[in-house]
């Protein structure tokens, strides 16, 4: 679907790279969470993936095309979603009858029911709405367009907590075999139970590439009591009934991952964490 | 072959589009348009008043000075320098350019807004200026004035009050064109007062042609290839107010086409 070959990008050409040689596949039918530190270059490696930004190096395609081409055919197979919506001061309806056409696969029923989904009325004049409000609006018509790759940027900020809830509800039932979502996220909380896939970015460059049943596969995420536990696990962070540990998963005994630990372990102790994931 | 085609250039969605455009920016449409007609029809009646009451002149040179100028001022503040606003910050570049057209498309519906759109609706707002004219020193004023020969400017008619036949018209026109052309480019180029820094550049552009032709002027030469101020101040001029119009519009649309959401210039 969308293949990121060896990209490396500056934000000027005296500045040092905040992408290096990032190669990484979107395919279809997983949710994608794209994690990283502040100012590490999430949203920049979206907007790139949308052909926003001119690469210094490498090259994007969605199935095959360069995506800095941006052609009509690859723009309606793309819906990027940014941190801030900007919409202009008209009625919803209006909105929609607009930009709808420009979508192929746009479907009123969807549209529907995702405004159904955030309790959002249809009759609304966009420019007096809140920013939860245009955001929840705006995501509503980015999962009716159907399009085969979603990028979203902090989705979840601005969003009340009944929001939020929507969100997830909306995303999982919006998933289908030949779409993917790419979300670029701090709020991990939000989002954990949704991701089937983790990247994370550090240092300009991926150190993290791996779908949550690899990540299972690898690593336990427990709550202990045990000292023993506790001294030979790779991270260990006090919490409420215990101490959140992250230890090498021996036995084969697959726990949820702790998105939020397994970020702080390999974001710390990236050495440790490609020795893991090595490919055998 | 199609497909490649229709990447490039589709009349259905280009008509989308250019749909969308005009109703997301119809209030600012609608400002535009409404400052230049009235300040045409300002020109129109103080003219009437004037002359309105002059038995042996109907300031038709004045009248045509004035608005000239005006559609000169009015297509580069209000209709070329604006025209890619929505490039000028991030939120509403992504907007545009995710937009699912091409870029030709999207630059085709900025310019035909700007440029044909433009021309047609000052020429209609300068004609209703000079109705109105008319009918303010005929009914309210209780004098005598004329209008401006719009038939011979036009269309080149025999008329009795040509002040300015067509090809002088069309002249200026070509001029406006050209001129206009440069802020359609810094519309794109820049994103912070690009009105005043493309003004600053089409001054030195001056300077340096005027320089040019005083050098050439002043230059021995045979008589047939040099002498002659028309020669030398109109017919190149008109060949590079063509060619400049034409590659001032390819570099709008290669500028606009390569356009990222951070302006790294």
């Amino acid at each position: 679907m969308i293949k990121v070959k060896n990209l490396t990008y500056a934000y000027s050409r005296k500045k040092w790279p905040v992408l290096r040689d990032v190669s990484l596949e979107i395919q279809p039918g997983q949710v994608y969470g794209l994690l990283g530190k502040n100012g590490v270059g999430k949203s920049t490696l979206l907007y790139l993936m949308a052909g926003l930004l001119t690469p210094m190096k490498g090259v994007v395609t969605m199935d095959g095309t360069d995506v800095r081409r941006r052609l009509p055919s690859t723009l309606a197979d793309i819906f990027l979603m940014p941190e801030e919506v900007v919409l202009p001061s008209m009625k919803l309806e209006e909105f929609v009858k607009l930009n709808a056409p420009l979508y192929p696969r746009f479907s009123e029923e969807d549209m529907a029911r995702n405004l159904e989904i955030f309790d959002m009325e249809r009759d609304v004049n966009l420019g007096e709405l809140s920013m939860g409000q245009k955001k929840k609006v705006y995501m509503s018509f980015a999962l009716a367009c159907n399009t085969q790759v979603l990028l979203m940027d902090e989705p979840t900020n601005g969003l009340d907590i009944p929001g939020k809830e929507a969100f997830r509800r909306f995303v999982a039932g919006s998933m289908n075999d030949d779409r993917a979502i790419v979300i670029s996220t701090h709020q991990v909380r939000d989002l954990e139970q949704l991701l089937d896939h983790i990247v994370i970015l550090d240092d300009a460059k991926v150190i993290l590439d791996r779908s949550i049943p690899e990540i299972a596969e690898k690593l336990k995420f427990t709550l202990t009591d045990s000292p023993e536990v506790i001294k030979s696990a790779l991270l260990a962070v006090p919490s409420v009934g215990g101490v959140k540990v992250v230890t090498v998963n021996e036995d084969g005994d697959e726990t949820e991952p702790d998105v939020e630990m397994l970020f702080n372990l390999v974001v710390n102790n990236q050495g440790i964490v490609q020795y893991l994931f090595r490919k055998q | 072959m199609r497909d490649n085609m229709s990447e490039i250039f589709s009349a259905k969605r280009m008509g989308r589009l250019m749909k969308k455009y005009v109703v997301e920016n119809r209030m600012s449409l609608l400002i535009s348009a409404g400052c230049v007609t009235l300040v045409m029809v300002i020109i129109g009646l103080v003219n009437g008043w004037a002359y309105g009451y002059s038995k042996w002149q109907n300031g038709h040179i004045e009248e045509l000075v004035f608005m000239t100028i005006a559609f000169y001022m009015c297509g580069m503040i209000v209709a070329a320098s604006p025209a890619f606003k929505s490039m000028w910050d991030t939120k509403s570049t992504i907007a545009t350019l995710m937009t699912p057209a091409s870029q030709m498309e999207k630059f085709l519906v900025r310019w035909i807004v700007s440029v044909p759109c433009y021309v047609v609706w000052g020429l209609l707002s300068a004609f209703l200026a000079d109705v109105l004219k008319k009918l303010f020193v005929v009914y309210v004023m209780g004098g005598e004035i004329s209008m401006l020969d719009w038939g011979s400017m036009l269309f080149g008619m025999k008329g009795t009050n040509v002040h300015c036949d067509s090809s002088e018209f069309y002249s200026v026109l070509l001029v406006f064109i050209f001129i206009q052309s440069f802020y359609l480019l810094g519309s794109v180029v820049w994103r912070k007062k690009n009105f005043i820094k493309t003004t600053y550049v089409l001054v030195i552009l001056f300077i340096v042609y005027a320089v040019a032709w005083n050098i050439m002027m002043n230059t021995p030469s045979p008589e047939y290839i040099f002498r002659g101020t028309f020669y030398m101040g109109f017919t190149p001029l008109i060949l590079y107010m063509v060619l400049g119009t034409i590659i001032n519009y390819v570099l709008t649309y290669k500028r606009f086409r390569e356009a990222d959401i951070i302006h790294r210039w």
